[in-house]
Formats: structure tokens, sequence, C-alpha cells
């Protein structure tokens, strides 16, 4: 596991799969937690309410005022279902339901292990039973400052159970800009006619890997001057189609890949 | 290699994949076919190294984000746990429990010493002045032995034995699961709980000791007393486990401490739950029967403690094990 990565505010994990390759996890932040927490806790307080109401009719009590005396078979009904709802909502739905609960379904963020892994009816346990402290106990905010301090946003139940609440992003397999494919293809055109020398593509790399460490200014002073040199070097002396500038930096991702590829193969 | 190419030519198998997960997420991996379980993990294999490749040629991509979106989330089904079922609910009461409850019967004894050791505090402390119980317990309480009477009377002559029961029983059970959570505090939290419940029943005792109550209250609590004590032990030596890890980690990293004596004393709090319900339906039923002898009561009670005890202290024992020690004995 490697440590998050610098270059964001957001903690960003990564894990080795068994395939030998790296998947890349994002830690859930404090608001989102918050958020699905609310959510749930909405859920079950509203449940509580209609089952305490319910029996209320059913029973023709006050259970405000507890009627101890009362000998009906929905009240110790009522009791245990209270105490399930209250120690089981969590518990079982995170258990059931691969980490989610509705609140965390609707906040698209899921319980992992910390190696991305499903976890287990008692890591289930144990964070849930923590959540008691977390977010029960006076001044009820013990969880919201762990998730806030820890690195990877961890509350004690996540601490004690080696879970971590991960975000999960849509899925999204469209091709970059709409209208790209007569731009691609006249990028491909450049992009097979130009062939680089192994010092062009090591300047291209470094460009590259540094821009996002310069000024914006500074960045886009040196992008220009790469493209230029670049259309400078292709056939027909400079009647090269001219290169948008949000483009550039994906036209010239594209050329480093291609380069790279024709140099493996 | 051009994103393009590459996406035209592997985007089917990530549809699929994402199919395939859609089903799985909605239902469960046991749902799919055969033969789709075994395309799911050829699939899963294939996108991998896609993904691998993507992460070479097109880091920026958001084609590779979405490969990696895929990959960790059919990595978590591929990877699924063992799921909870009847055998492994078996194996874990037959053999892990009672494993889990000697490897840890260090705790157990810490969490019994606090607790006693109060209530012979508590117990002497008011024999010899009545006012400390007065601090500790309801008043209620007091005045009824005062009168001469159990307080519980009172109490289970209005309520009915089944809201009674589930009402004792739900209490029980989450102070039990408190009293572990408080463990993170570094064990002080649930060894207040140990010393505040110790000192309530010393109390208590020794009120009806001064009263002349002895027989009475040993007739009401012994039924079901001895397990309900005994689990709530159980849950202060797992709360104590989580707290060492974080004070005395031993050779393990703190995290890995907390993380193996939590879940071991989650084992411990939930496995001996049931027992709660059990003696709550005792206490709410039997208990303060005027029908059943106290004799009676009091056999019960000392059969379920023995049987408790015996049950922790040599359940899935392994063979080696109990040879070793037939050994020694002879």
């Amino acid at each position: 596991m490697k440590e998050p990565a610098s270059d964001s505010s957001l903690a960003r994990f990564s894990v080795d799969t068994p395939e030998q390759v790296q998947v890349h996890l994002e830690v859930a932040g404090v608001g989102t937690r918050s958020m699905a927490f609310l959510i749930d806790f909405g859920v079950v307080f509203l449940t509580l309410m209609a089952l305490l109401f319910g029996a209320q009719f059913a029973t023709s009590t006050n259970l405000v005022d507890w009627p101890w005396g009362t000998n009906h078979l929905l009240l110790p009904l009522v009791l245990v279902t209270l105490f399930l709802l209250f120690w089981g909502y969590f518990l079982l739905f995170e258990w059931l339901w691969n980490g989610q609960t509705p609140g965390k379904h609707l906040m698209h963020i899921r319980v992992v292990k910390d190696g991305g892994y499903p976890i287990s009816f008692f890591d289930s346990v144990v964070r849930n039973v923590l959540r008691v402290i977390d977010c029960y106990l006076p001044p009820f905010a013990i969880g919201l400052i762990c998730i806030f301090v820890h690195p990877r946003h961890k509350r004690l139940g996540d601490l004690a159970a080696r879970t971590i609440v991960v975000v999960e992003r849509p899925l999204d397999f469209h091709l970059p800009p709409a209208g790209a494919p007569a731009r691609t293809s006249s990028f491909q055109l450049m992009i097979d006619s130009l062939s680089l020398t192994i010092e062009e593509v090591e300047l291209l790399e470094s460009y590259l890997k540094r821009r996002k460490e310069l000024e914006p200014g500074s960045a886009n002073a040196l992008r220009a001057e790469i493209v230029d040199y670049l259309r400078a070097k292709l056939p027909g002396n400079g009647s090269a189609p001219v290169i948008p500038i949000e483009a550039q930096d994906a036209f010239l991702e594209e050329l480093v890949a291609q380069q790279d590829g024709q140099r493996q193969t | 290699m051009n994103l393009q190419a590459f996406t035209r030519a592997r985007q089917p198998k990530w549809v699929r994949l994402s199919e395939l997960l859609t089903r799985i997420q909605s239902s469960r991996l046991s749902r799919l076919k055969r033969a789709e379980l075994k395309e799911f993990g050829q699939l899963y294999r294939a996108v991998s190294s896609d993904l691998a490749s993507a992460q070479t040629h097109f880091p920026q991509s958001n084609v590779t984000a979405s490969l990696n979106e895929l990959v960790a989330r059919a990595h978590h089904h591929v990877y699924q746990s063992k799921k909870l079922s009847w055998r492994s609910l078996r194996g874990f009461y037959l053999r892990e429990l009672p494993r889990v409850f000697r490897r840890n019967i260090g705790y157990f004894w810490v969490a019994a010493g606090l607790f006693f050791v109060m209530g012979a505090i508590g117990c002497v402390a008011t024999l010899m002045n009545e006012d400390v119980a007065r601090v500790v317990l309801n008043p209620d309480i007091i005045d009824h032995i005062h009168e001469g009477k159990m307080w519980t009377k009172s109490f289970f002559d209005v309520v009915p034995s089944s809201l009674a029961s589930s009402f004792i029983f739900t209490n029980n059970i989450t102070v039990a699961l408190v009293a572990f959570a408080l463990g993170i505090t570094l064990g002080l939290g649930t060894a207040y709980v140990l010393l505040m419940n110790g000192l309530m029943l010393g109390c208590v005792f020794g009120l009806c000791i001064q009263y002349g109550m002895l027989d009475e209250l040993l007739g009401f609590v012994t039924a079901h007393g001895i397990v309900e004590v005994s689990v709530v032990l159980v849950a202060g030596a797992a709360g104590l486990m989580l707290g060492s890890a974080v004070i005395n980690p031993g050779e393990l990293r703190r995290a890995d401490a907390l993380a193996v004596r939590g879940l071991e004393g989650a084992k411990l709090v939930l496995g001996c739950a049931p027992a709660l319900v059990l003696v709550g339906l005792i206490e709410g039923f039997i208990s303060p029967s005027v029908v059943i002898p106290d004799v009676t009561k009091i056999t019960l009670g000392i059969l379920l403690a023995w049987g408790f005890y015996a049950y922790l202290l040599t359940a899935g024992r392994d063979r080696g094990q109990a040879a070793a020690r037939g050994a020694s004995n002879t």
C-alpha cells in the first residue's frame, strides 16, 4: 500500500491486486460521510417514530409514558424491534449489502477492508459497535474529529475494524470530447507522420511529468514552444492544422504514448 | 498505442463485466450461473490487464479512471470473504468462541477482579455504614429493604413477564456492547462500568445482609444472576482487550493489535449475547415466580453457570491438547 498521493486534497491510496495491477481508491471525506450518516439516521428515526405511533394506536396506550403495566404482546415486540433497529441497522446493512447502507448507497460510498476487499460480518460488528463512541457519545463528534484528522479519514470504528470508506465513481467509457473524431483523425495523421528522436521524446516526457508543478503561465509558454517546434517538423511547411490550446496536452500525451508503443514493438 | 483504437477494441469486455457487476450487486455472487461465474473471472483478469496498459499509455484519460473503478469494484467481488452460513455458525460455537475465550482468559480474570473487589468493598462499606448504599443505590430500593420487602416484587407484580424479559435482555445486551465499545478509551470506560456494577451489587448484598433478607435475595438472583454477571464480565474482558491494544500492543504494531483484539473482542461479546436473552427470559418468568421454590431456582442457576463455564473452558479443545492434558494428569 502506498502513501496517499500528495497532489490532491482528496485522500487516495492504491492497492496491488493479486493480478499485479495497481488500483487506486479514493477515500470519502467528512462531508459525504456525514451526509450519508444523516440520511441513515433519518431513516432509523422515521422508522422508530412510525413504529411507536403504530404500536401506540394498536395498543391504545401512551408510549411516551411507557405503559409498564399493560399486558399486550405488541409491547415486548416493540422493545425488541427498537433494540434491533438501533444496533442492527448499520451492522446488517453493511454486512449484507457489501458495505453499503441506504445513506451510503445514495452518496455513492462504500465500506471496504483496507486492501479493497469486502468486509466480513465481524468487521461490520466492530465498526458499528464502536459507532456508539464515534457518533452517540457526547459531545457526538468523536468520530467526526477522527475522520477529519486521520489521513485516510478513519473514525475509531474504522481503525479497529481495519476498514475504509471509499468513493464509487460512475463508469464512463465514452471517448474524449464531443466532436473529437474529426479532430482526432487529423491529430492521428500528425502523430503518425511525426518521427521523434529519443531526446525529443524525453523532452516531451519531462514536460508532461512536470507541467502540473509549473506555474500555469510558464507551462503554457513552454507548451506553445513545443507544439510550434513539432508543427515545424511536419511535412508541408507549416500547413498542418492548428491544434486548439485545450487539446494540446492530450495531443502531446498521445504522441508520447504512440512513440513508446513503437519503440516496444 | 492509440486510445481510440484501444477503447474500441476492448470496450465490449468492459461493458459485459459492468453488466455482470450490476447483477451481482443487486443480488449475490452465488446467483450467477456457473458459466457466468467463470466468465466473470476471465473478464476480470482481462480487464485488469487492460487497466495496466491504460495506466502506462493513457494515464490522464477518463477511460483509465473508469477502468480503475471497474477493476476496483470487480476486485471487491472476486475476493469476497466467506459469508456466515449455518456451517460456519456451528464451527463458531463449537470451536472458535470457546477458544477465543481461553486465549484471552487473562482479561477475563482482570475484569472479574475489578468487579468482585469493588463488590466486596461495597458490601463491607455498607455493613459498616449504611449511608454508603444511599449514595450508590436508588432510594426506592433502600426503602423497600427497610420495610423488609424485595424491591423487585413491586416491579414484577406490575409488569408482565414478557415485557419485563424483553426489557431486561435488550438492556443487558446494550450494557455489554457499550462496555466493549468503551474499551477504546484506553479501557477506562470499561473499567468504570465494571467497578460501578460491582459496587452496586455489593451494596445490595450489604443491605440485604443487614436487614436479614439474604435468603430472599439469593432466591431471586441466583437463577439468572450468575450467568448474567458472567456475560457482563466477558464483555468487560473484551473491552479491556481493546484498551490494552492501545496501551500495550505487545509485539504487534498498535494498529494491528487493535484490529486483532477488536475482532476477538467482538466475537466474545456477540457470541455470548444470546446467553443474555436466555437469562433475561429466566429473570422475567422464573426468578420472580412465587410458585417455584427457591431450591429449584438456585439449582437451576448453578446448573446454568456450570454449563456456561464448562462450555467456555472445555469446548473445542483439539485432540492433541486434550491428550497432552490427559498425559500430564496421570
